[in-house]
Formats: C-alpha cells, sequence, structure tokens
C-alpha cells in the first residue's frame, strides 16, 4: 500500500519514456493514498482507504497520438502501454490541433501544498477518529444528528517528456465537512473546512458553526420569492467564484461561444464585467492556499490576474490555441483567491444592514451559458440579518442568478479565509470573503431542510 | 439461452430460500441455470488468492469479508469539428476488500494484487473497523443472501473494445462531416463528440461462499452542436439525443446520426433567433429523452432508502419520504407505475448481481399512484423489516467501498394505445419538451427546475414553433399529481447517464430510465432570459 516519492518517479518516468520508439512521448504518474471517515445520525457508516499509482502515456508520431493509462507497474506491464499507445498513434488520424513537447524545462513556481504531518497515514487516521467523535458529541449534546465526512489525502505526481522537460509535484489536502440537523428533521446547520495541513482545519470550530446554525435555524420563516440583499458565507462565494473560474476559456471567448464573447471575435478582456471592487487571481505559491506547479504538458501554472478593479484580465490559453492566435499559452487557475475587506466574516458580519444571509449551495447547474446564468439552491441555513445580527431563519429557496450578476452587485466584504465550496469541486484551494451584495435573485420556495 | 440475462450459475448448498422475500420478483435467481463446471473466470489463482484473504480475515477476527478483484476497462475517442483530439485507452486493476468487525464496516483498496498486499489491506479494514467501532450506536446486521456461484456478462451483439481506433474516429469524423453540411450563412458551427466504451470485470467472493464473475459492457457517446453568431456576439447549443446505453457498439451503429447531426445543426441554428418564452402556466409534454431525467431525480433518488434513513445528510441528501410514512405514499395519478429493475435489457445498472452478492430483480417502487418499495442494500433490509436486499449495492470501482446505488428506474407505459400525437391533438396551451440540459433539484428532492436542449410551442393541437429559454419548476408530490396523459409502449425510450454522483468520497453510477412520452397539466414556466438580479438593465450590457 506504498506510494512512490518523487526520486521513484523520475526514474520511472525515464524508464517509461526511454521504452517509446515513437517521434516522442510524455509521461504524467500520479502516485497516492486517500483514507476517509464517513459518519450519519450520530454512527459511523462506511469508510476506507486505498492507494494507487497510475501512469499515463502519449505516443507520438508527426501529427497522430495515442494515449494509455495503466496501473499495472511490472516491466511488461508497463512496456506493454508504451506499445499500445504506440499502435494507438499509428492508427489515429492527423490531428492538426497537435502540439509539439516543451523543448525547455519551464520556470515552474513553488509551493507549500506538502504537510509532512498529514501524510502521516497512522496519524491522520487518529485525527479523522478524533473529529468525527468530538462532532458526534457535540450533537448528542444538543438532540442533533450529526452526518460528516473527513478525507485525508497524500499525492505525489510527476510529468516528463522525451526531451527532457521533468517536474515533479507533491501535495497532501483534508477535507471536513459535517451536518447538524435536529431529530425532528425540521432544522439544519452544516460547516466545512479543507487544507493542505490538517493541522490548520480547526475542526472544532467548524462542528461549533454548524451546531450554532442548526439552533439558530428552527422554525424557518416564509418569505416571498424576489430579488433581496444577500450575504453570501464564504463557501457559498467559493461554488459562484469557481463557476465563474470556468468560464474564463479564451477560446471558447474567440469563436463566440462565451459568456466572454463580443461581436466579430473580439473579446471581454479589459472591459470593466463586475464591480471595480472585485480582485480575483491564482497563485499556486500563495501561503494559504497553495496549489498545482503544472499544467497541460508541462507548462508552469504562473500566478494569474483574472479580474482587477472589476476588469477582466485574461482568459485561460490552451497550447494549441495559443499558436493560432499568436498569444502565449496560459494554464487554467489551479487556486481561486478573491481579496476582500479588513474584517474576519463573524464581524463583518455585524456591520449588516439587512439582507438574508446565505450557508451554502446546492445543486448548482448551468442555465444560460451566455449570460452565465445558474440555478442552485440554498442548503443548511438560511437567516433574516438586520443590524448585524440575525433575527430568524428563512425557509429555502431555489436561485437563478449569475456570478457576473453577484459580482457586479458587491457592496463591500470580509476578509477572505480559506474555504471549500459545498457543490463544486473541493480539490481546488480557495481564499474567499463573506460578500453582501445588492441583489440576488430567489427564484421560488424550497421545502426541502 | 435468455438473451438478456445469461446467468451460468448455481445456488451454492446449504443457501436460504427466497420463498420468504415479501413483493420481491427475484428474476435474476429465477433464471440461474444450475451448472456443474467451475466458473470460467478469473484465473484459478485470483480465485485462491480471495479464499485466502477471506480467511485471514476471519483469522483476524472478522464476522463478515468480501473481497473484490476488479479490472476496469476505459477507451475514448473525442472529436472537434474535423479533427481527432483524443484517442486513449485505459486499465485499472485493482482489489477492494470489505470487512465487518465489531459490527462495523472497514475497507481498503490496493493495486498491488497479491497475497501479501491483500493481507496488508485486510489488515488495514480491519483495524479501521476496530477503531471506528467505538463510534457505532447499533452494530450491522446484514440481511440474510443465498450464496451465488455464477456468472454473468452484459448481452452485446458487437464488442465495442474489438472495434478499431480508426473505425470508431472515422466514424466521428463522417458524422461531422455530415453536420458541417447544413447551410449556417455567416454563423459558425462548432461540433464537438465523445465516444466512450467501458467494461468492467469483476469477481466477488464473500467469507458467506458466493463466488461471482461479472463483464458488464457500457457504452457512452455524446454529439452535440454549437452554433455562435459572432456577428452579434450570441450562440446556442443542441447536444444530440444519444445518451450511453450497456450496450455493444451495435447501439452507435443502429442509432439514426445520420439524420440527428443535420437536424441538431439547424435547430442549434433556430434557438438563436428563436421566440422567447412568456412566462406562464402551460401544460408540458416531456418527450421520453427529456423526461427520463426528471424521473431520475423526482423518483429515483426520493426513494433510495439510504437518504431516507439519514445517511446521505452531509452530501447527497435526505428525502422528503421518512422511514416511517414512506409506505403507501400517494405518488402521483393511477397512470403512474414505476419498476426498479436491474434485468432491463440495455440498462447502464443492469448486473447479474450486486456488489453484496445478491441477485438482480424487478420490483414495483410505484404501483398506480402509490409507493410500494424502496431501495435497499443488505444493510440496510431489515431498518425497514423487509427480509432481503433488493441488490442494490455497487461500488464504482476496486478503491471503493460499495454501498445503495440507485438500480434502473423505469415509468411503466400506458397499457392502452395512445401516441404522442394523440397527447398534442388533446392539448391546447402546452410546451413539447425534448432532450435534457439543466437539471437541478433540492436536497429532499422537494423543489426542482429543468430545461430540455429544444421546446415548442403547443397551440391549439397542434405544434408550432420553438421557443428559446424555457424553463419549467415545480414540486415533486404535485407535479406527478399532475400526469394527466401517458404515451403508449411505441413511445418508450431508454435514457440514462453515467456519471450519477453520491456518497463521500463521491462514486459515480451508472444508471438508465426508461419512459414513454408523458404530459403534466398546467406547469410553471419561466424565461431564463429574465431571471437574474439585473436582467432588467440587461445582464449583456453592464458595460454600457
Amino acid at each position: 500500500m506504498r506510494i512512490l516519492d518523487l526520486d521513484e518517479l523520475e526514474s520511472l518516468s525515464k524508464k517509461i519514456v526511454s521504452y517509446a520508439k515513437s517521434e516522442w512521448a510524455e509521461v504524467s504518474i500520479d502516485s497516492g493514498h486517500s483514507a476517509n471517515l464517513r459518519y450519519a445520525a450520530n454512527t459511523v457508516t462506511t469508510s476506507g482507504s486505498h492507494s494507487n499509482t497510475s501512469v499515463t502515456i502519449t505516443a507520438v508520431n508527426g501529427k497522430r497520438a495515442g494515449s494509455v493509462s495503466t496501473n499495472d507497474l511490472s516491466e511488461d506491464g508497463l512496456r506493454r502501454a508504451v506499445g499500445r499507445a504506440e499502435e494507438i498513434a499509428a492508427l489515429a488520424p492527423e490531428n492538426e490541433e497537435l502540439m509539439p513537447p516543451l523543448a525547455k524545462k519551464p520556470d515552474y513556481p513553488r509551493s507549500s501544498a506538502y504537510d509532512a504531518r498529514s501524510a502521516d497515514v497512522e496519524w491522520t487516521a487518529q485525527q479523522r477518529a478524533k473529529i468525527a467523535a468530538a462532532a458526534i458529541k457535540e450533537a448528542s449534546a444538543h438532540n442533533f444528528q450529526a452526518a460528516g465526512f473527513i478525507q485525508s489525502g497524500v499525492h505525489h505526481s510527476a510529468f516528463r517528456n522525451s526531451k527532457g522537460v521533468f517536474v515533479g509535484d507533491k501535495h497532501t489536502r483534508t477535507t471536513f465537512s459535517t451536518t447538524m440537523r435536529t431529530e425532528d428533521g425540521k432544522s439544519s446547520g452544516w460547516n466545512k473546512r479543507a487544507s493542505h495541513s490538517i493541522g490548520l482545519l480547526d475542526s472544532q470550530s467548524a462542528i461549533l458553526h454548524a451546531s450554532e446554525k442548526c439552533n439558530a435555524w428552527q422554525d424557518p420563516h416564509d418569505m416571498d420569492p424576489g430579488v433581496y440583499k444577500a450575504i453570501l458565507e464564504p463557501s457559498a462565494v467559493a461554488d459562484l467564484v469557481q463557476q465563474f473560474g470556468d468560464a474564463l476559456d479564451a477560446r471558447e471567448a474567440e469563436e463566440g461561444r462565451s459568456a466572454f464573447s463580443r461581436p466579430n471575435g473580439a473579446t471581454a478582456v479589459g472591459e470593466k464585467i463586475v464591480s471595480e471592487k472585485v480582485h480575483i487571481y491564482s497563485d499556486p505559491g500563495h501561503p494559504l492556499v497553495p496549489s498545482g506547479i503544472y499544467g497541460e504538458s508541462g507548462l508552469a501554472v504562473p500566478s494569474t490576474e483574472w479580474v482587477r478593479d472589476g476588469k477582466l484580465q485574461n482568459l485561460h490559453r490552451g497550447r494549441y490555441w495559443a499558436s493560432k492566435s499568436g498569444k502565449d499559452p496560459l494554464p487554467g487557475p489551479t487556486n481561486l483567491i478573491m481579496d476582500g475587506g479588513g474584517m474576519l466574516p463573524e464581524d463583518y458580519l455585524t456591520t449588516i444592514k439587512e439582507g438574508l444571509l446565505i450557508t451554502s449551495f446546492w445543486y448548482i447547474r448551468d442555465v444560460d451559458n451566455q449570460t452565465l446564468l445558474k440555478t442552485g439552491l440554498t442548503r443548511d441555513g438560511l437567516y433574516w440579518v438586520e443590524d448585524g445580527k440575525i433575527q430568524y431563519g428563512v425557509a429555502n429557496f431555489r436561485w437563478n442568478e449569475s456570478p457576473l450578476t453577484l459580482l457586479q452587485n458587491v457592496i463591500d466584504f470580509s476578509k477572505p479565509v480559506v474555504t471549500a465550496p459545498r457543490d463544486g469541486w473541493d480539490g481546488m484551494p480557495m481564499c474567499m470573503p463573506m460578500l453582501y451584495v445588492s441583489g440576488f435573485n430567489f427564484a421560488s420556495a424550497s421545502d426541502a431542510i | 439461452m435468455d438473451r438478456r440475462l445469461f446467468i451460468k450459475g448455481a445456488l451454492a448448498a446449504g443457501a436460504l430460500s427466497l420463498s420468504g422475500i415479501d413483493r420481491v420478483v427475484a428474476r435474476g435467481a429465477s433464471r440461474s441455470v444450475r451448472v456443474d463446471t467451475p466458473l470460467t473466470k478469473p484465473a484459478k489463482s485470483e480465485q485462491d488468492l480471495a479464499d485466502s484473504l477471506i480467511l485471514h480475515a476471519k483469522s483476524l477476527g472478522a464476522t463478515y469479508c468480501d473481497v473484490r478483484l476488479v479490472r476496469m476497462l476505459s477507451q475514448s475517442v473525442s472529436a472537434r469539428n474535423n479533427s481527432i483530439t483524443g484517442l486513449s485507452d485505459s486499465e485499472s486493476y485493482g482489489m477492494g476488500v470489505r470487512v465487518i468487525k465489531n459490527g462495523t464496516w472497514g475497507f481498503a483498496g490496493t493495486r498491488e494484487v497479491d497475497e501479501e498486499n491483500g493481507k496488508s489491506a485486510i489488515a488495514e479494514a480491519v483495524t479501521i473497523a476496530e477503531s471506528n467501532s467505538k463510534l457505532q450506536r447499533v452494530p450491522l446486521d446484514l440481511a440474510p443472501v443465498e450464496a451465488h456461484v455464477g456468472e454473468w456478462k452484459t448481452p452485446i451483439k458487437k464488442n465495442p473494445f474489438e472495434v478499431s481506433f480508426k473505425e470508431r474516429a472515422q466514424f466521428l469524423l463522417d458524422m461531422h462531416a455530415l453536420g458541417a453540411t447544413v447551410a449556417m450563412g455567416s454563423n459558425k458551427l462548432t461540433l464537438n463528440s465523445n465516444l466512450r466504451s467501458v467494461r468492467e470485470e469483476k469477481y466477488f467472493a464473500s467469507s458467506e461462499g458466493s463466488k461471482i464473475w461479472q463483464e458488464v459492457t457500457r457504452i457512452d457517446p455524446s454529439t452535440w452542436a454549437t452554433v455562435a453568431d459572432t456577428a452579434k456576439g450570441e450562440f446556442a447549443s443542441r447536444a444530440l439525443y444519444v445518451l450511453p446505453q450497456g450496450r455493444g457498439f451495435e447501439y452507435i451503429e443502429e442509432y439514426p446520426y445520420k439524420d440527428e447531426i443535420k437536424e441538431a445543426a439547424q435547430e442549434a441554428q433556430e434557438k438563436i433567433t428563436a421566440k422567447p418564452v412568456e412566462a406562464g402556466k402551460y401544460d408540458l409534454i416531456l418527450h421520453p429523452t427529456h423526461l427520463w431525467l426528471t424521473i431520475h431525480e423526482s423518483i429515483g433518488h426520493p426513494t433510495e432508502l439510504d437518504r431516507i434513513l439519514g445517511y446521505e445528510a452531509n452530501f447527497a441528501g435526505t428525502s422528503f419520504l421518512t422511514a416511517e410514512k414512506w409506505r403507501g405514499f400517494g405518488y402521483g395519478t393511477d397512470l403512474l407505475t414505476v419498476v426498479a429493475d436491474r434485468t432491463q435489457e440495455g440498462g447502464l445498472a443492469t448486473i447479474g448481481f450486486d456488489d453484496d452478492g445478491v441477485a438482480s430483480q424487478s420490483y414495483k417502487l410505484i404501483d398506480r399512484g402509490e409507493l410500494v418499495g424502496v431501495q435497499t442494500t443488505r444493510e440496510q433490509a431489515k431498518a425497514i423489516e423487509e427480509k432481503a436486499s433488493r441488490g442494490q449495492s455497487y461500488a464504482e470501482g476496486w478503491w471503493n467501498t460499495p454501498f445503495q446505488r440507485m438500480p434502473n428506474v423505469s415509468l411503466q407505459p400506458n397499457p392502452k394505445p395512445k401516441t404522442q400525437e394523440d397527447i398534442v391533438k388533446d392539448t391546447s396551451k402546452g410546451i413539447l419538451i425534448k432532450g435534457n440540459s439543466s437539471y437541478s433539484i433540492d436536497q429532499q428532492r422537494y423543489n426542482f427546475q429543468f430545461t430540455g436542449q429544444v421546446a415548442y410551442a403547443v397551440e391549439d393541437g397542434k405544434v408550432t414553433h420553438m421557443l428559446r429559454d424555457v424553463a419549467y419548476y415545480g414540486k415533486t408530490a404535485k407535479f406527478w399529481d399532475s400526469l394527466d396523459a401517458l404515451g403508449d409502449q411505441s413511445t418508450y425510450m431508454l435514457g440514462g447517464a453515467m456519471y450519477d454522483g453520491k456518497g463521500e468520497p463521491m462514486q459515480s453510477n451508472p444508471v438508465s430510465h426508461g419512459c414513454p412520452v408523458a404530459r403534466f397539466a398546467s406547469q410553471r414556466v419561466i424565461n431564463t432570459r429574465q431571471q437574474s438580479a439585473n436582467s432588467k438593465k440587461g445582464m449583456l450590457d453592464y458595460d454600457e
């Protein structure tokens, strides 16, 4: 159940590439261990662990390429995989979009996404059990039902091409989320944390937040659907900013297939698309949310401004599209950070005049890619806030809204904190503020709790 | 031999009787053919390894153990316009071991399938169970199951893994070339396709005597056309209605791609300038290419017992149904009969045995508007006082633990003759929706909102013109109570999805849903371009 260290990935990748008879080849390797503990109804449910090492080989002749993935690391298995990639390449039609390998090793950023203690399998197992026990204890003390999930992982990854470019990276990541429900199922609270370091999770704070949310949401009032001022907790902001980030593709925009397309092949880059208060960027070396350092074909992932002063700064650009448009390639973000104000979210909330406080979002889906309109639901705590205090719980809503609108309507925000989206991909480290917006479209009522 | 389900199996000596199972039609088991020969696969060494690991688990105090040796094969061809953008072949082989000790589950998975690593995995699973048992409120009590020794394979005519990459690539390029013949004027057409074939080879052995070999084949095609009016900076897409199924390459060859690729390109173009829908109440005629997903979300998920019991409270959600009150719940009109069926031909969830070793079965979830069944595993059956599992345990791969997953859940067609034309003729103000696009439902499955690929106005008994920006929303119980017309068998189609997500860590489950065309009276329809806090000032013109 052992995973391979970076030295082993370096020598393994070199060996695999040496097997290739094709004009050139590249190989990606991921070796990881992941373990989890799940609980619900105040009892443990399914839990487990697994380890795997998988290799993907791409063999290329001219404009023809074939890719094979395998987790058979035996000599025979690897030679077979390389041979199979070459067979597939021989059968492949020419791909005009195929790009040559990188000839020179890029200057990769430094990232501190690996925490040695979080890679200790036995120690993290103990921590998971302690966290679950604490959550169940808190629930029992209030006659709540706790459900939750803790997952710790360590991954070593590497990329090599036959031109000699090699890059290795390793990271750890732990996520913890917990739900507290009343026994009658009429109230529910939730919180989630994620970090490369299990020591930075502050799981007890998450447990208490979920418990307080559940307590404060009992007997929610019905409100009419409509546009209200809203306060989004950092996790809810993370969900919508991640959706915004997903749309930042240069090719789609320049081919007229994106919310950032403008007439006659122009794009919104340089245009003020949201409030001038908004600043969104990515930085693999960010101390709080360190992230992956390489992307497509081994390209380095640079720090990138996406939105500054409300203006769209960049769209990510694949290598083929970059060559066609005469621009440099730009990998997509591996983390996202949105700047904010100076007050912590809980302090910032006390300054809010009025609005609906949203704990988290659920089941977000695209509705209209032209406007970036999404739909989804509020979940596990929606409250009416007045004069800086939660006045009462409010029954859940479906909402129809665009992240563009959300960011256009920013009134103000808290200090950004490390958070994780609930509905989106929690493999992306994110640092987001609590956000106060002048209008958010709550479209229809939901009876769900 | 029955082509749909050829189980070459035998009920092991000392197996429990099925006679006491309430309302379960154990079709898988009833079709078993006793054979005296041993399993043809996997290799004897792998069978011996599994036996040895089960004994090892028992020696460490496990009261239950199962071992799954799983090989996941996947091949994919993708194309954009006249280019093949990817050809890939993937294989992952490994072992998942699951134990119960002290009444608690433990699981471990490894790619290293040998005695030494297998024993390490067993030890790790046992340690996890021991450690977690301190948090277990009530010890697990599995419902009994017969010990099966048998084999099952998806019935296919043409193995997709034996169709050359070259042939598959050419198929997509030819199809795209046909789509590109549609006149676009100054508009720009982009066609994207992916054709993925998946095979799951699985050996399951349990401490209760089951030894089961299965080969499950699925095919997952997708194609979509996007048309951009680059002068105006507007665009629209239309996906083909082809959906994944548990079939071979014959499914691709039989699908009417040649007609639909051109239709999709034309309709994507037409959508840009189609008439915007006026929000209001309409009778909705939902084509089976759309309705399958509505069934999935508003019937499939609420009837999962793990949701009802609260096991999914932290992630996928619970259900508006409760453990005490689900039986007899009024679910729709008497036109609504829904069957859970892991034996359905072409179904993505069609298998011979689940990952608890329970034979596949078909049974009613809803009988003429009354809820009569839910989805269970061995772990859950006793919670609702049923004597046996319904066979809904499944793990995505060797690397994760099985839990309750959805079988094929299908709406039965009207036994009386009723065509789509009959329903349209009988509709004065309606909208016909085809294909699925946006779908979202709350965590207890009350409030949903869906959109289709295309929508057409139905006026005074006729389909008149295309509409754009159509979404409908509603509440599950009221929605099914408004079902007032149902198509017959001639309108029945099988939809489905490869990646139904549930659980933590999230696992994907392939699942199909068959249904006929159906009409729902007086549903609430919105115009999606009016759905934003800023829509009145024009979201597209924010900068001006």
